[in-house]
């Protein structure tokens, strides 16, 4: 783990939503570099980096970003003046150029001198790999431009603390590569956290990652803890396992199972994947010494 | 009339069908006029005609050695530039070409004309609804200032629940997280469509049979009613804000008198006032409330959320 400082403090934090607790009492820390936030749809992911956008209040808790309170104004502003945020489904007006979009939320960043802006909306365009593409209209981008379009907005004036809402979600896995490759580049020196549904963006990338289920943080580690969960709960069988928690069969026509193994089972070296599916199916990941 | 300006202009003689900046035929053949080349030094072209020549001094001596006798390097890398910043600026609508052009700070009026109904469909039914009071008017002059006065109100109304609000502006979550207030936003685009609705009406009013306050008098009322609806967008979705306070006034000129062949009630000067009364607590709420303009309305359970 990095002996870094933590940038952003997040403890207890409650959100409810006509009542239903959509964050319940979350607690963790993040630190510079790449941290992935894991978790099922409705886990409250979206709800938890909308608060770390500071587009939604707790109702309970206490959060410090980047050293301020996003409770009061000053501190709101300070934070997002450093601050990028990438929403799970950035909207942009139809008829827009990819310029055209990142030149108007450079202007929403307080970039009001044009000089400044054109350089620095150029310089984000670049760093994405779209300058070339900057005179098209956005309609007319593949959904992994859009998305390093919608990247370049988020990281225009350089923002210490980056918030990602499942930024690879519909890109083919050549783009999946190519986003990934920015996002770790983005990570080094400042932090970064990064919804996803999928696993493999997380060993990929993360240096850390936090599961979020219903609301409640199930885990926060290093990759190789949550792992580890699965470790000796995987094997291989030639018949569908009705024991185990979870089965799929393989390309080699094996079934590859999680759970509690049989005594005699071939085990199999665990994924990412089984660790977190095994989390997420009550596994005791206390007993690993890994559940924080 | 300026150089680039001007229609084809060919140097040296023989270029039978030349078009543009030089001729279409080889480029050895016709050559670029000294004051174009000087032009182009100087970053002085139009965009298309700057690459025209571009593209020519790359294939023509000639023009080449020109231009190295009246223009420096350094003049030549300066135009690039300004070509550069030109084609890399974003286009304007003509509205907000209109607000630069008189004063208004060219980021301000971005913010202002960025959401799309500001650019088009809005101000096509604000031009269609005062049309059709237009004809009504002028089908039935009796009824002129009421139809006067119960339709420009509606008009900045719509348009003011059209521009903000996350089933009307494609950005407004990344909007929220902005260093820009959402509030000031809300503000800009509001100002923006009452003033644009403010020169619709006075060209629809001069061009209808009435006189007097009917003229005017429906501006303090479209000021209460967009103030109404922001302020209660404060608590509801912003097209709900702008029904209720466009219901609100359909009602009370409706309780004035609709179709009387008098003055409506509302074009006194008491009415007036009370106008101006509920602008003035409008924007008091606004102001007081203003900390939930910079909330996601996913809160009240309006938007679904993950």
């Amino acid at each position: 783990m990095s002996g870094s400082e933590s940038t952003v403090n997040v403890r207890s934090v409650s959100v409810g939503f006509r009542g239903r607790p959509a964050l319940d009492g979350v607690s963790f820390v993040l630190r510079p570099g790449v941290t992935g936030l894991l978790g099922p749809n409705g886990a409250g992911k979206t709800t938890l980096l909308r608060v770390l956008a500071t587009a939604i209040s707790p109702d309970r808790g206490e959060l410090s970003l980047l050293g301020e309170d996003p409770g009061t104004g000053p501190g709101k502003l300070a934070i997002r003046r450093r601050l990028g945020y990438l929403p799970q489904n950035p909207g942009f007006h139809p008829g827009f150029t990819a310029l055209e979009f990142v030149d108007y939320v450079a202007i929403l960043k307080e970039l009001t001198d044009r000089r400044a802006r054109r350089a620095e909306v150029l310089r984000v365009l670049e760093t994405v790999g779209l300058a070339d593409q900057r005179a098209k209209k956005i309609k007319a981008l593949s959904g992994g431009m859009r998305q390093r379009v919608a990247l370049a907005a988020a990281i225009i004036g350089d923002p210490d603390l980056l918030v990602l809402d499942e930024p690879t979600v519909g890109l083919d896995p050549e783009q999946r590569l190519r986003f990934r490759e920015l996002v770790a580049d983005l990570g080094e020196g400042r932090t970064v956290l990064l919804s996803t549904h999928q696993t493999e963006d997380v060993s990929a990338l993360c240096r850390r990652v936090i599961v979020l289920d219903r609301g409640v943080v199930k885990f926060q580690g290093l990759p190789a803890e949550l792992k580890a969960v699965a470790e000796g709960r995987v094997w291989s069988s030639t018949e569908r396992d009705r024991t185990a928690l979870a089965g799929w069969r393989t390309g080699e026509g094996t079934f590859r199972n999680i759970g509690t193994p049989p005594q005699e089972a071939r085990r199999l070296a665990p994924t990412l994947e089984d660790g977190y599916l095994l989390l997420l199916d009550g596994a005791p990941a206390a007993d690993q010494g890994v559940l924080r | 009339m300026s150089a680039d300006q001007r229609g084809p202009e060919v140097g040296v003689a023989g270029a039978a069908g030349a078009v543009g900046a030089v001729g279409a035929v080889g480029a050895e053949d016709v050559h670029v006029s000294a004051s174009r080349i000087e032009g182009y030094a100087r970053g002085a072209l139009r965009a298309e005609l700057f690459v025209e020549v571009e593209d020519h001094l790359g294939q023509c001596l000639h023009c080449r050695t020109v231009l190295a006798s009246i223009a420096s390097r350094s003049r030549t890398d300066a135009g690039w530039r300004q070509l550069s910043e030109r084609l890399d600026a974003p286009s304007r609508s003509r509205l907000e070409g209109l607000f630069v052009t008189v004063g208004v700070p060219e980021h301000l009026a971005r913010l202002a004309m960025a959401t799309p109904v500001l650019r088009r469909s809005w101000l096509a039914a604000a031009v269609t609804a005062l049309l059709f009071a237009l004809l009504a008017a002028r089908l039935s002059p009796a009824v002129s200032a009421t139809v006067l006065l119960l339709v420009a109100p509606l008009v900045p109304v719509t348009g003011v629940a059209l521009s903000y609000g996350p089933a009307a502006d494609p950005m407004y979550e990344l909007g929220l997280v902005m260093p820009v207030s959402s509030l000031r936003l809300v503000l800009l685009r509001s100002a923006t469509v009452l003033l644009t609705s403010a020169v619709l009406g006075a060209v629809a009013a001069l061009a209808m049979p009435v006189q007097g306050l009917a003229l005017f008098g429906w501006l303090a009322p479209s000021l209460a009613v967009v103030t109404l609806a922001l302020a209660l967008s404060a608590y509801l979705e912003a097209g709900i804000a702008a029904g209720v306070a466009g219901a609100v006034w359909v009602a009370s000129v409706a309780w004035a008198g609709w179709g009387s062949t008098t003055r409506s009630a509302l074009l006194t000067g008491p009415a007036q006032a009370a106008c101006v009364l509920v602008a003035s607590v409008g924007a008091g709420l606004v102001a007081a409330q203003r900390h939930r303009f910079e909330q996601g309305s996913w809160r009240s359970g309006r938007r679904s959320t993950a």
